[in-house]
């Protein structure tokens, strides 16, 4: 299904690697990744898609060409010269709400990705390092919530607290920092005892420093890889939130409770207003999900 | 094997506890006030501290859930704050909906999927474009809003070609509902030999089976071709092919070895399908589960969204078991664990 929580990649073996590579940070990694970007079809459409969305984020509602939330006359107007995907049941110009929607869909995804890459990487590289009954402890409380039905806890959370976009963020955010934990546990567990780490420690370099100066560039491919997915999997459960009522409301522009407010309408034929939107919106997660594959194909891990 | 089922069995007991008592504790600390919306804005002091008293959210956090783990001891969640009906016997209504829904698109998506997944493992070289094609899908189909696709299917196969019937529950109007004997629909019809009723039925699971069948697809073939492929390489294949063994037998062995990491991970879709399946539910209106526990979030129903996580997760949590079992009956690795 859409929602389908992002397959936990941290406990796949890991490629051997010569250490010198390591050293320097999967170089050859990031070559492979570029070079399948210039010369590869379908990683240059992904990151096209990609790219497009991250503009229309940044400019999508400045490049709109009609107000997006002031309803007029012209309702469930069909796609035409002037309103290229349509109306919708308020007379708004579908066009100009899928253009303006990645302020909020792309925004709430980048922004929930990097929440929970920052605190799931600190509690995974804490519960490494400092082992004992604290870490495993914080282990097991991020896999338990790995046991909730996710989405179902979005629209708790979300409801319960008043339709809030940072809630949103923060729930996003918590439901995908487990991945994060375990990919930094395994990426610590697969490095800790190499010499260049041993050596790192024996010259007096503390914990943190090893962590951040050592592990961090090492587990970079994996985490960008796992972002692609989370991201593609937020902007899902954004919209699906939206879609069920239990998201950003109306009038926002925004995919999820765009096509909702055109569902009703699709069995009298009327495609257009929930047709674009998920169009637009699939297009995107898709074009994520390419570049996770990229990566993940660049180390070794196609699927 | 005994030992390793009755292990696995015990792990789930503490895992749902801890769900429960999260649930429970949220619902009481996320700032909503569900007294306020049964009694209205309008209402007196005293009404209100009545019904916050019969609800019994007057008492300490403490011997709140102290109450509502008296009542899963006997085997509930006590009664709908909407309806005044057992929770229990409410989401025994709607679950069997949504359990026929996702049983039969996991099949669907392991059907279509596994072969697909074996071709994409396979078809390398001569057949570069049907591989290429397949790749493209299974990164696309891994990855999609259901409820669009929904919407899409119903535009397409029941607006522009009338193949399937409208998106509105489970039957038409005309059909006549079995007796209940089980509460899953397609068994009941079949039981009280009501053949009608049986392809009503499926013809109106059809296109939101094909819908969730349709986004889960994509990872199955991915793990499927994951598998078969590091199969491939393995030593034992390098070795049985060097004893002379009849390559249909060791294509065997490999399809066998390959396919356990697919158990696992239908489990873990089986799990996500059955939480996230309300999206779908809503798209074609079925009263599954899923439109019952959004219903309930909506309407501040406390004992109803708290019975419905629960039982979620731990149908979840027993699906990973028993995947879990067939993985370890089919790789004897696993079993020596």
């Amino acid at each position: 299904m859409a929602l389908a929580e992002p397959i936990p990649s941290g406990d796949e073996p890991s490629p051997v690697i010569a250490d010198e590579e390591i050293i320097l940070g999967y170089p050859s990694l990031w070559a492979h990744v570029i070079h399948s970007v210039r010369r590869e079809t379908l990683p240059k459409v992904g990151m096209a898609i990609v790219l497009v969305t991250i503009f229309l984020a940044i400019l999508g509602p400045v490049i709109a060409p009609y107000n997006t939330t002031a309803a007029t006359n012209s309702v469930n107007q069909p796609p035409s010269m002037a309103h290229w995907f349509g109306t919708d049941n308020n007379g708004l110009d579908v066009f100009s709400r899928v253009l303006a929607a990645p302020r909020i869909d792309i925004s709430t995804a980048l922004l929930a990705t990097a929440l929970a890459l920052i605190a799931g990487s600190a509690i995974g590289l804490f519960a490494t390092f400092y082992g004992g009954r604290l870490g495993a402890l914080a282990i097991r409380v991020t896999d338990t919530l790995q046991a909730f039905p996710a989405l179902i806890l979005a629209i708790i959370v979300v409801v319960l607290t008043g339709h809030g976009l940072a809630t949103i963020v923060l729930v996003i955010a918590v439901l995908n920092m487990p991945l994060y934990a375990r990919l930094m546990r395994s990426e610590v567990l697969r490095i800790r005892d190499r010499a260049f780490v041993e050596a790192a420690r024996a010259s007096g370099l503390s914990d943190m420093a090893i962590a951040w100066r050592q592990v961090l560039p090492n587990a970079l491919a994996p985490i960008v890889a796992q972002m692609s997915v989370t991201i593609g999997w937020a902007i899902l459960a954004t919209a699906g939130l939206s879609f069920l009522g239990a998201g950003v409301p109306p009038p926002t522009p925004e995919w999820g409770s765009m096509i909702s407010a055109g569902a009703s309408e699709i069995i009298l034929g009327q495609w257009w207003p929930s047709v674009f939107p998920g169009l637009a919106m699939a297009l995107t997660v898709f074009g994520f999900a390419v570049l996770a594959d990229t990566v993940q194909t660049a180390l070794g891990r196609e699927g | 094997m005994k030992r390793y089922i009755l292990s696995r069995l015990a792990q789930v007991i503490p895992q749902v506890i801890v769900v429960a008592i999260v649930t429970f504790v949220l619902l009481r600390l996320l700032p909503a006030n569900p007294v306020e919306g049964i009694v209205g804005p309008t209402a007196t002091k005293a009404t209100y501290d009545q019904e916050q008293q019969k609800l019994g959210l007057s008492a300490s956090l403490l011997s709140q859930l102290g109450r509502f783990f008296d009542e899963i001891v006997h085997g509930g969640f006590g009664n709908s704050w909407q309806t005044n009906v057992p929770v229990t016997t409410e989401i025994g209504q709607h679950l069997p909906i949504t359990l026929q829904l996702i049983t039969m698109a996991t099949v669907v998506a392991l059907i279509v999927g596994i072969p697909l997944g074996y071709v994409l493992s396979t078809g390398r070289g001569p057949r570069r474009r049907q591989h290429r094609f397949l790749r493209i899908f299974s990164l696309f189909a891994g990855s999609q809003p259901d409820f669009w696709w929904g919407l899409v299917f119903i535009y397409l196969f029941f607006f522009l070609v009338r193949i399937f019937p409208a998106p509105l529950g489970i039957l038409s109007p005309a059909a006549v509902a079995p007796q209940p004997v089980t509460g899953f629909i397609l068994i009941d019809s079949l039981l009280r030999g009501q053949v009608g009723t049986f392809a009503d039925a499926l013809d109106h699971f059809a296109l939101p089976v094909l819908t969730l069948a349709f986004v889960v697809v994509g990872p199955i073939m991915r793990m499927t071709s994951q598998g078969m492929r590091s199969e491939v390489n393995a030593d034992y294949v390098l070795y049985a092919r060097a004893c002379g063994l009849p390559e249909r037998r060791i294509a065997l062995s490999i399809i066998r070895n390959g396919l356990a990491p697919v158990l696992t991970l239908t489990g873990v879709l089986f799990g996500v399908l059955l939480g996230g399946a309300v999206l779908v539910e809503t798209v074609f209106s079925l009263n599954g589960l899923g439109v019952y526990t959004l219903q309930s979030v909506l309407a501040l129903n406390y004992p109803s969204i708290e019975g419905s996580v629960v039982v979620m997760t731990t149908i979840a949590l027993l699906v990973y078991i028993v995947m879990d079992i067939l993985h370890a009956l089919l790789d004897p690795r696993v079993r020596s664990r």
